[in-house]
């Protein structure tokens, strides 16, 4: 998969997401270059926003309020949890990514979230006490193909702590990830929605290494061309 | 002829006997009470009178009480000092204007006058001018006059409250006719009009004041000189100048502090002046929660209000829950004087509350204009804002004593839009032109001249066939120097959503090319708040794949502001009001145009159009788009006159009837009876069903509901 290709589908993902009613706001999806070689596709946050990500704790609302201050988001779906993605090629080659799926921490009622400012709405709900909170963990899938060691899986997810790098199989596709969080955290719009459940997978190659495969982690097995009509019937009953 | 303006004075007899006196001269000219405060290096000096004329110049007025023994010494040194005082701060403040100056010096000769209610025998040996009423005519005949040539500049220094925006420097405009060029000539005239409305400022009843005027005619501006003047006025009182849009904050405070800087030279004391939100954040409290917490309530947070009452009714729930809760018991003041702007979005109940908490005096000043209310409820008349008292009286009335500042004002002269989008508001606002008729208009008939129109034919009453067009003198000249008719708007219908967001996002690459605008001279404009993220981030990517960055304002927070250099705004018309571009795209027009809330729907079409500086494009999707367009033809076919015959009392009652704002559950009905009503017509016309399967009383009623003039 080219990074041209990869850009198309995060758009098209947006434009689905947006368009069926999933997703209450999207940025733009577009090519950046940090290094001359390297090739990120990811959305573009406003220029008029700064990220000040980093100055806040992995899992707090801070950090999930300071998502939705910077703007730093693909979309922002009904409920107020954020979806970032973003892909990093040298060449054709993926390299890195990282993707985020970051629930809001409040059960807010989506009518709000719809009709006013959608930081304004999380404070009206920070300010009313504790009864709204919830304690959800945010999931991030990283992928670095440079980077691994001892504790530190080359693909991994990070959960309720920072330091969480709890093994994956590989690098994950848009539409993998989607799958995994819709199917999983909200089980009625995967049923609602048949694009949801047709977002296409694509492969890229295993990095999962002897002594992670060992202990629980985070696989599934690619659909071998014979299994594949199965597989799908199986999607289709879910 | 004599022109008294009247603000505040510590002295008010013998002000007012002076304010006779100089009547009585035939003098033609203007007489300034309580001129804003200037500045010395280290102290305000207060203005108690000013009065300009041909005859005898600039006339600066000290003036005393009645003196209970013969002046002394002491006496005469002291009004020497308050003279001194005076002439160099006016002095220092006028010299600052260059073109008041003749080289190194002032041109304008600066008189001085003391004036007492007895006429005073001056020592020999003191250079004074004293007056009383017996030597007044002859103290002034004796004055220095300016040369007529600093008239115009005099008045203009006088007149000018504040340069309003520092202009930008559009260092991109190379050619001399592009829009960004136009926009320049605009900003410059703008920063050099002589009148923005420092008369509406500084009169000041000791009373409740009422200031209505169109989108952009000073309103805010006036609201925050007359906060920055009551505070350097009375610095020990409490005032609170309150207000709807969040995002207004930053713009009201700049605004104050700039007056305040500009006339007296120093930062106000926010402790006795406070800009506050009428509601408030969690963050910062509102002038609610500030009453409610003054008798021991614990103020209502949002989620409580808005869960409880709807968000529409929110405020309204809560404002009116502090309300009983106060209902008979004696209420200690906060407040000396509220000013509160954007009155038109606020609930009655949040003016009684006011009422309540302000010093027996209620200076209580509101502004509103009628049609940027974005729902359906009309500013109601005064008994009901502020209630009765117990006799059963309106507990605040808006008398005009000749003589007495002015308690209720008008703002005629629109400075933001151009006449034709002004216009091109109120016809497609009130449905001028639509074909299923009027949607909406106001009761008071007078309201037309008030606001700036010339009635052509006929009459603005009740009943009447009327020609109406804005006058000369409600717009600046600016407008129809720099600007065309045709040019200055656009109404276009587009195939679908991505024609649409390709149209704007090409559109808006010319303006950042060939017409040198720059980003922050676009706002685009969503009128539909529950569709507005969505759609914005449409327009959005076909902006990015044309490398134009844009921003959604107020998708995080209402606090921010709506402009951000080198990004185009794109804002629902609730974060976009109170705000203004010299280019502005409606998109998704056709969403104000039919429907069953047509009197919101139009109000929200309003609040878009007026936010326009020079250019304003509307675009939308499908059939109707047509009717939207076709209504904007007639607009240009009767050459920007609103020609149409007003409805009588009843009709006017119907209209706001049919047209209101529903609530969630009317709307179903609605659209459950029509689709009944739907069926019936498809059966009756496939021979399913006959008009004799109704019952009969039933064909009777429709019978007369179809009668012409029988409707309901």
């Amino acid at each position: 998969m080219t990074p041209n290709q990869l850009m198309a589908e995060m758009r098209d993902y947006a434009d689905l997401l947006l368009n069926q009613g999933v997703a209450l706001t999207a940025n733009p999806v577009v090519p950046q270059h940090p290094e001359p070689s390297l090739t990120r596709i990811t959305s573009q946050r406003p220029a008029t926003r700064s990220s000040r990500l980093t100055d806040f704790a992995f899992a707090s609302i801070d950090e999930y309020r300071a998502l939705l201050e910077s703007q730093d988001y693909l979309v922002v779906l009904a409920d107020g949890a954020v979806i970032q993605l973003s892909y990093d090629f040298r060449g054709l080659t993926l390299v890195r990514h990282r993707l985020c799926f970051y629930p809001c921490p409040y059960d807010i009622d989506p009518a709000f979230l719809e009709e006013d400012p959608m930081l304004d709405v999380v404070d009206m709900y920070h300010t009313d006490g504790s009864g709204h909170l919830r304690l959800r963990t945010p999931l991030r899938f990283d992928f670095d193909g440079q980077h691994e060691d001892e504790d530190h899986s080359a693909t991994h997810v990070h959960m309720l702590w920072a330091h969480c790098r709890c093994a994956v199989s590989g690098p994950v596709s848009i539409g993998r990830f989607s799958r995994f969080v819709f199917r999983h955290f909200y089980p009625h719009l995967w049923r609602e929605h048949k694009f949801l459940r047709e977002l296409k997978q694509e492969r890229w190659d295993r990095s999962i290494r002897m002594q992670d495969e060992e202990f629980l982690h985070f696989s599934w097995r690619e659909p071998s061309p014979s299994r594949r009509g199965a597989s799908k019937q199986l999607q289709e009953d879910q | 002829m004599l022109e008294v303006v009247y603000g505040q004075t510590k002295n008010p007899i013998v002000t007012s006997q002076l304010v006779d006196l100089i009547g009585g001269l035939n003098v033609d000219g203007t007489l300034y009470i309580g001129y804003p405060v200037l500045s010395s290096a280290d102290e305000s000096i207060f203005v108690e009178a000013l009065l300009i004329c041909d005859q005898f110049g600039l006339v600066v007025f000290s003036i005393g009480n009645g003196l209970g023994q013969p002046p002394n010494d002491e006496f005469w040194n002291r009004v020497q000092e308050k003279q001194d005082t005076l002439y160099f701060a006016i002095q220092t403040n006028l010299g600052r204007h260059l073109a008041l100056r003749r080289r190194r010096d002032l041109a304008i000769p600066i008189n001085v006058i003391s004036f007492f209610p007895d006429d005073l025998q001056v020592p020999a040996g003191r250079d004074l001018l004293v007056a009383g009423p017996g030597t007044l005519s002859t103290v002034l005949g004796g004055c220095d006059q300016f040369d007529p040539q600093y008239q115009r500049h005099l008045n203009a220094a006088l007149q000018r409250v504040t340069t309003i925006k520092p202009s930008k420097k559009r260092a991109n405009v190379a050619r001399g006719d592009s829009r960004g060029a136009v926009m320049r000539e605009i900003e410059r005239e703008i920063a050099n009009l002589d009148q923005w409305q420092k008369r509406a400022a500084i009169e000041t009843p000791a009373g409740p004041q009422r200031i209505r005027g169109l989108a952009g005619s000073g309103k805010t501006v006036v609201l925050a000189l007359k906060a920055a003047y009551l505070h350097a006025q009375n610095p020990d009182w409490n005032i609170a100048l309150t207000f709807h849009t969040r995002s207004l904050y930053q713009q009201l405070t700049d605004l104050v502090r700039r007056f305040s800087f500009e006339h007296s030279n120093d930062e106000p004391n926010w402790d006795r002046l406070k800009i506050i939100h009428a509601w408030g954040s969690a963050a910062k409290p509102g002038v609610y929660a500030l009453m409610a917490e003054s008798v021991g309530m614990p103020p209502r947070n949002y989620l409580y209000a808005k869960t409880t009452y709807g968000m529409n009714e929110a405020f309204h729930g809560i404002c009116r829950e502090l309300l009983s809760a106060t209902k008979g018991r004696r209420v200690e003041p906060i407040y000396d004087a509220v000013l509160i702007d954007e009155a038109q979005d606020l609930p009655w109940s949040f003016f009684h509350l006011v009422y309540d908490f302000t010093s027996d005096a209620k200076r209580i000043i509101w502004a509103y204009d009628e049609l940027q209310n974005l729902s359906d409820t009309s500013m109601p008349p005064l008994e009901e804002l502020f209630g009765k008292d117990s006799a059963g009286r309106p507990r605040i009335q808006l008398t005009h004593t000749p003589g007495e500042p002015r308690q209720d004002i008008t703002l005629p002269v629109c400075y933001r839009n151009t006449p034709w989008a002004l216009t091109l508001a109120h016809a497609l606002g009130f449905g001028i032109y639509r074909d299923g008729g009027l949607v909406q208009l106001f009761d008071d008939p007078g309201l037309w001249s008030e606001i700036g129109y010339t009635v052509l034919d006929g009459s603005p009453n009740l009943g009447q066939q009327v020609s109406l067009k804005r006058s000369e003198n409600s717009y600046p000249a600016y407008f129809s120097a720099h600007l065309n008719r045709e040019d200055a708007i656009v109404c276009q219908k587009l195939d679908d959503d991505d024609h649409q967001a390709e149209t704007v996002a090409a559109e808006i690459q010319r303006n950042l090319t060939d017409d040198e605008l720059e980003p922050d001279d676009i706002l685009i404009i969503l009128p539909n708040v529950l569709t507005a993220k969505r759609r914005a981030a449409a327009v959005m990517n076909s902006l990015a794949r044309r490398g134009i960055q844009s921003h959604i304002a107020g998708v995080s927070t209402s606090a921010d502001e709506i402009f951000a250099k080198g990004s185009v705004a794109l804002a629902n018309i609730y974060r976009a009001k109170g705000n203004e571009a010299p280019m502005v795209y409606v998109l998704h027009s056709q969403y104000c145009v039919g429907g069953h809330e047509l009197i919101k729907v139009r109000n929200i079409l309003f609040t878009a159009i007026t936010r326009s500086r020079a250019w304003v494009r509307l675009y939308g999707i499908g059939p109707d788009m047509d009717e939207l367009i076709a209504e904007v033809d007639a607009i240009r076919t009767h050459d920007y006159r609103l020609d149409f015959t007003v409805p009588t009392a009843p009709e006017l009652a119907r209209l706001r009837m049919i047209h209101r704002e529903r609530t969630a559950s009317e709307r179903a009905k609605i659209d459950r009876v029509q689709k009944t009503l739907q069926e019936f017509v498809e059966a009756v016309e496939a021979g399913d069903m006959a008009i004799e399967n109704l019952p009969p009383e039933m064909r009777e009623a429709f019978k007369k509901f179809f009668k012409p003039g029988e409707g309901k």
